[in-house]
């Protein structure tokens, strides 16, 4: 299986609930503004890191986290 | 199709999630005839998307109900009223009438499935937007009509070979519930480690459904009909595994989209602000539920239902003004229960 050679990570923070799971997940990649809300950190991360900002959009009870492949394809 | 002045419906509700469905029933209740419309295909909304198995503790009543339980109770609850559902349709337009050519002023929802609803109030209880589930990337090449996004029904998949990609919770839960009656189901999981419950992945096991893991769906071998997906390996090798029907259950992204455009003044791109009476700035527009913002909200679901009978009671003022804002409670009236309900209380 293919692994991406590049990832592209967004956030719409508009509508976060500042749950926190993507920063648990991911820490390197996601953060939070003053107000709690998600901030992309590293919006192009290591693919090295591929299984923990998918974890990271997957704990996301906003579904408001999406991550694409170099083609722009969004991974599943 | 729905449309013009003269089949309006008293009251159009969009979004089918805990705060529509209860709009729907009080609706019903004060004698409104009522429309729901939802973009996902099933009713439930954000529950029914992302946490139908969570377990919920803090509804009025319920010291823990599963979200699929809630939504299955709130479904029995409006059944009586019978709203007319249009479930699987987004709302991209909203457009109002003024009523100088025929009297009957309201507003018209266009869906993006070019139905007209025509209503004389709008109830907008639509949560955090609209949820699309994730789909298979378009080079695995399967047809639409192949790949369900829930399990609604077990009809279509008694003696299929099923594959369900993906590996949360429901994609375990539809596994268990699928193997029963299906020929065989194969779950494909790109990832080394399921999401989903421990046990509910050893019981998939002891029942006989595969899983694959680090593995991904890569193509389909049609011969009229789906006959097998070709599923690529973490070493690259690839294998053939029969399939007539393919569940994708890969989550969903949510987005407010089009409500954004209908003039509501929506604050930071998420909350319509509303009145007390959970009026809008647009005349016979109100809103209910997690949308909703004003000073102190709290959005829970509990909330959101509080929200939902006083956006109904207002709407009802402004379709009949002659009507009292309360409409009496519901054990002083002979307004229909759903059945089992009305059992339970005999018991």
């Amino acid at each position: 299986m293919s692994a991406p050679s590049q990832l592209t990570v967004v956030a719409r923070s508009q509508q976060c609930a500042a749950s926190g799971g993507c920063r648990a997940a991911a820490p390197t990649v996601f953060g939070k503004d003053e107000d709690g809300w998600v901030r992309v950190i590293d919006p192009h991360p290591s693919p090295d890191l591929l299984e923990d900002v998918l974890e990271a959009r997957d704990s996301c009870p906003m579904a408001v986290i999406d991550v694409y492949d170099a083609k722009g394809v969004s991974l599943v | 199709m729905l449309g013009g002045a003269s089949d309006q419906v008293d009251v159009a509700i969009v979004g089918a999630g805990p705060t529509g469905l209860y709009a729907a029933y009080y609706a019903g209740f004060r004698g409104l005839d009522v429309a729901i419309v939802d973009a996902l295909p099933v009713v439930g909304g954000q529950v029914s998307a992302m946490y139908p198995e969570k377990v919920i503790a803090d509804v009025a009543g319920f010291p823990a109900v599963s979200g699929a339980e809630l939504i299955a109770r709130l479904e029995e609850q409006v059944q009586p009223f019978a709203p007319t559902f249009h479930l699987g349709q987004r709302v991209e337009r909203m457009t109002s009438r003024s009523g100088a050519v025929d009297g009957a002023a309201g507003l018209d929802l266009h869906t993006d499935a070019r139905t007209v609803i025509g209503a004389r109030t709008v109830i907008v209880a639509g949560g955090v937007g609209h949820f699309s589930p994730r789909r298979l990337p378009t080079a695995a090449g399967l047809r639409a009509e192949d790949v369900d996004s829930f399990v609604t029904s077990l009809d279509p998949y008694v003696d299929q070979d099923i594959v369900i990609v993906g590996g949360g919770d429901s994609a375990l839960d539809w596994a268990l519930m699928l193997s029963p009656v299906a020929g065989s189901v194969t779950v494909v999981h790109r990832r080394d480690r399921f999401r989903a419950h421990a046990h509910s992945v050893s019981l998939a096991q002891k029942q006989g459904v595969r899983l694959l893991t680090r593995a991904q769906v890569v193509g389909s071998v049609y011969d009229h009909e789906l006959e097998a997906v070709l599923v690529e390996h973490a070493d690259g090798s690839r294998t053939t595994e029969p399939c007539g029907r393919v569940v994708a259950a890969l989550g969903f992204t949510a987005r407010l989209g089009p409500i954004l455009e209908w003039d509501l003044g929506i604050e930071r791109q998420r909350h319509i602000p509303v009145g007390s009476r959970m009026h809008t700035n647009r005349e016979r527009v109100f809103a209910a539920g997690d949308i909703t913002t004003y000073d102190g909200k709290v959005p829970l679901i509990s909330v959101g239902f509080g929200e939902a009978a006083t956006a109904v009671s207002n709407a009802c003022r402004v379709i009949h003004p002659e009507a009292p804002l309360f409409g009496g409670h519901s054990t002083e009236t002979t307004t229909p229960v759903a059945r089992s309900v009305a059992v339970g209380e005999v018991a």
